[in-house]
């Protein structure tokens, strides 16, 4: 099924839309199969487009249809799709048939419904609509950090990324409930996290995928993408196989190619560089190849437990100012800090006894980068980088 | 890089170690409130972010090699250097001889945490850990300790090969090996949940408890007195507080340094205790403070930790 919508009459920032799809009173069990993916294209007609004609169902996925019973509506997070005023196109996909969905044509008491709510930003200067990704890594564990980092987020909109290691002990259910949930878990329905490996401390992270729900892509993967106005966002995970020829290897390069925005940012756990005691991860190496090969401009880690940023890098860690990509690890989300090592050649910057968030302001060729420090706390880092 | 090659590299470096150092008296007696300061102006070891090196105190040089260091100890010509940890937590002993040629390279597994050289240069004690550096969040997980025979290559493991005089302490972690010679030794002892101050003897292979917590002992010159790292409360993230052990009264006395310190600290002389202090960017910075807990902390060297002064 395709659906588009017009978005008008929107001033401030989204701050969440919501996708309602009415499941009509016919019709078998859904399952879990129906995917929601946002379509690039905005060109197909309702009357001209046939099976043989369908546009490319290339976007980014947005989350997937479960659990709803028969004549009751079905909600899906896409405020990550939806930006602002413009024209948006999105796919159902239910591959192995299932629930009648209602459409426009069912009549307006059960047609699809996309529902954009948002705030007024009055702090940021005229102009600033440009969207805003903010979040941290090594987040929440029984210690005061995280609602040190959680109070940042309460004054910041747009959306929220994790760097990793959410929930610790183990990541486990009781960890998200006692640990996450009061903290971070206020602004989980603007947040699209990534897995760390105290997450997988609990077999596949699955309380992890239970928690995050769509919000964290197909579950088990952990690797998905979305766009921020002229931003295409990859949440990768590196806590699973990252190798040349692996699934997500070859799904980030697809993922990249089929891009049309001008700059790319991605996030995950484990930094490919670190001045800190647990050293570079060569493994994530492939997953930064690609992303160099694709132009992107920032990659964003956790890990370990402080706050560095490089100067724009190739994949091999030399200084790159045409090409390079700008590495950022922000694991100060609100777990501990850790010590230093030996401090990595192209490091400009290092923090290790502040929490804080990083926010991006993602502007429509560039971007600024700040670390936001906790209440009481002076260390802070800006800057402005271009895209490529 | 093969660090086999690198290592090859670096031999054309020529710096004479383990060479007598004049000492100074200590700070004047109209002092009431002692300055810290280098009591030599021989050339002291040092570790520059990583890398082996050295400063000169009378010019303020530095060198650099490229010897990969995060930990190093330095006695009578005998040079032992921790590697930073590799992204699979492996480290490795290096020790050398005269001009860095290379005597013994030992594989470990685990963070760099403390190595010392004895005296005669004889034998060199390391200590590995699984997970170091953790300030706040900290899951105790073990450290690893020997104490190698660089003649014979033969290495001791006080877990494994001594028998603690005063009961037993199966499960025990031992770490931060200090030397009065090469049969004398201090150590700390984990074991559950609390932490001892340890003699051994490599003769009769034997250890015994003389204090508790307290941690990273390193023996003053005249081998009176340990400073080492208090244990103010017994959780994990305790802070550590600088402090020395008298070995003839017993008795433990802080240091007026409130930071957190990192490693061992060592001595400049009979007066005065080193210890690095990191800064929050990760730069370290060696620092010094009167011994008898009467002066206030001077800051020796900027850029650099594991201070050995030779004597």
């Amino acid at each position: 099924m395709l659906l588009r919508f017009t978005v008008t009459g929107v001033t401030g920032t989204v701050s969440r839309a919501t996708l309602r799809l009415h499941r009509s009173d016919t019709g078998s069990s859904l399952g879990d199969g129906a995917v929601v993916t946002s379509l690039n294209n905005n060109t197909w007609s309702e009357t001209g487009t046939t099976w043989n004609n369908q546009p490319a169902v290339n976007g980014a996925s947005l989350g997937s249809l479960r659990g709803a019973t028969r004549d009751s509506w079905y909600e899906v997070d896409v405020t990550s799709r939806i930006i602002g005023n413009g024209t948006y196109s999105i796919a159902i996909d239910t591959p192995r048939g299932g629930a009648v969905l209602d459409s426009r044509e069912s009549g307006a008491d059960t047609a699809p419904r996309l529902s954009v709510a948002t705030v007024r930003d009055t702090k940021t200067p005229a102009g600033s609509e440009d969207p805003v990704l903010v979040g941290a890594g090594d987040i929440a564990g029984p210690g005061e950090g995280k609602e040190a980092t959680a109070e940042l987020l309460d004054k910041i909109p747009g959306t929220v990324f994790t760097a990793g290691d959410n929930a610790y002990q183990n990541g486990s259910s009781s960890d998200f409930s006692e640990y996450y949930e009061p903290s971070w878990g206020r602004h989980k329905a603007r947040t699209r996290p990534s897995p760390g490996n105290h997450d997988y401390y609990t077999s596949g992270a699955r309380d992890y995928y239970e928690y995050f729900g769509d919000s964290a892509g197909p579950a088990g993967l952990g690797y998905y993408s979305y766009d921020l106005g002229t931003w295409h966002i990859v949440s990768l995970n590196s806590e699973t196989d990252m190798a040349v020829g692996s699934s997500q290897e070859k799904w980030l390069r697809q993922d990249l190619s089929a891009s049309t925005k001008p700059c790319t940012l991605a996030y995950w756990h484990k930094p490919r560089f670190t001045s800190g005691a647990h050293s570079n991860n060569s493994g994530t190496g492939p997953l930064v190849e690609a992303l160099y090969e694709a132009n992107a401009e920032v990659i964003v880690t956790g890990h370990n437990h402080q706050y560095e940023r490089f100067a724009p890098m190739d994949p091999d860690g030399r200084a790159d100012d045409a090409k390079g990509i700008r590495h950022i690890t922000i694991g100060n989300g609100g777990i501990g800090f850790y010590e230093w090592g030996t401090i990595q050649p192209n490091s400009e910057k290092r923090n290790n006894d502040t929490y804080g968030v990083m926010k991006f302001t993602l502007r429509a060729n560039s971007y600024d980068w700040q670390f936001v420090p906790e209440a009481g706390k002076s260390f802070t880092d800006e800057g402005t980088g271009a895209c490529h | 890089v093969d660090r086999r090659t690198r290592f090859g590299t670096i031999i054309a470096v020529s710096v004479v170690v383990g060479c007598l150092v004049t000492l100074r008296p200590p700070t004047s007696e109209s002092v009431t409130t002692p300055v810290a300061a280098l009591s030599t102006t021989e050339r002291i070891q040092v570790v520059n972010n990583g890398m082996l090196g050295d400063y000169d105190p009378s010019t303020g040089n530095r060198t650099v090699t490229g010897i990969p260091c995060e930990r190093a100890h330095a006695a009578a010509g005998t040079v032992a250097c921790l590697s930073p940890a590799d992204e699979s937590i492996n480290s490795r002993l290096t020790v050398m001889g005269p001009g860095y040629s290379a005597r013994r390279e030992i594989p470990l597994s685990g963070f760099p945490d403390a190595v010392r050289v004895s005296p005669s240069g004889r034998l060199v004690g390391y200590t590995v850990v699984v997970t170091t550096g953790l300030k706040h969040w900290h899951t105790y997980l073990p450290p690893s300790s020997g104490i190698v025979d660089v003649d014979t290559g033969v290495t001791l493991h006080p877990s494994a090969d001594f028998t603690l005089a005063d009961g037993p302490a199966a499960s025990a972690l031992f770490s931060g090996v200090t030397f009065a010679d090469d049969n004398r030794f201090y150590l700390s002892m984990f074991v559950d949940k609390r932490r001892y101050l340890v003699e051994g003897d490599i003769r009769s292979r034997t250890m015994r408890r003389i204090a508790e917590n307290v941690e990273s002992p390193a023996l003053s010159p005249d081998g009176t007195r340990l400073a080492l790292r208090q244990i103010v409360d017994p959780s994990p993230e305790s802070p550590r507080r600088l402090a020395v052990f008298d070995l003839g009264t017993r008795q433990t006395r802080q240091l007026p340094e409130s930071r957190t310190t990192l490693t061992q600290p060592s001595w400049s002389d009979n007066h005065t205790v080193l210890y690095t202090v990191q800064r929050g960017d990760g730069r370290n910075d060696v620092w010094g403070v009167a011994a008898e807990g009467d002066g206030i902390p001077t800051e020796l060297i900027s850029g650099v930790s594991e201070p050995t002064v030779s004597r």
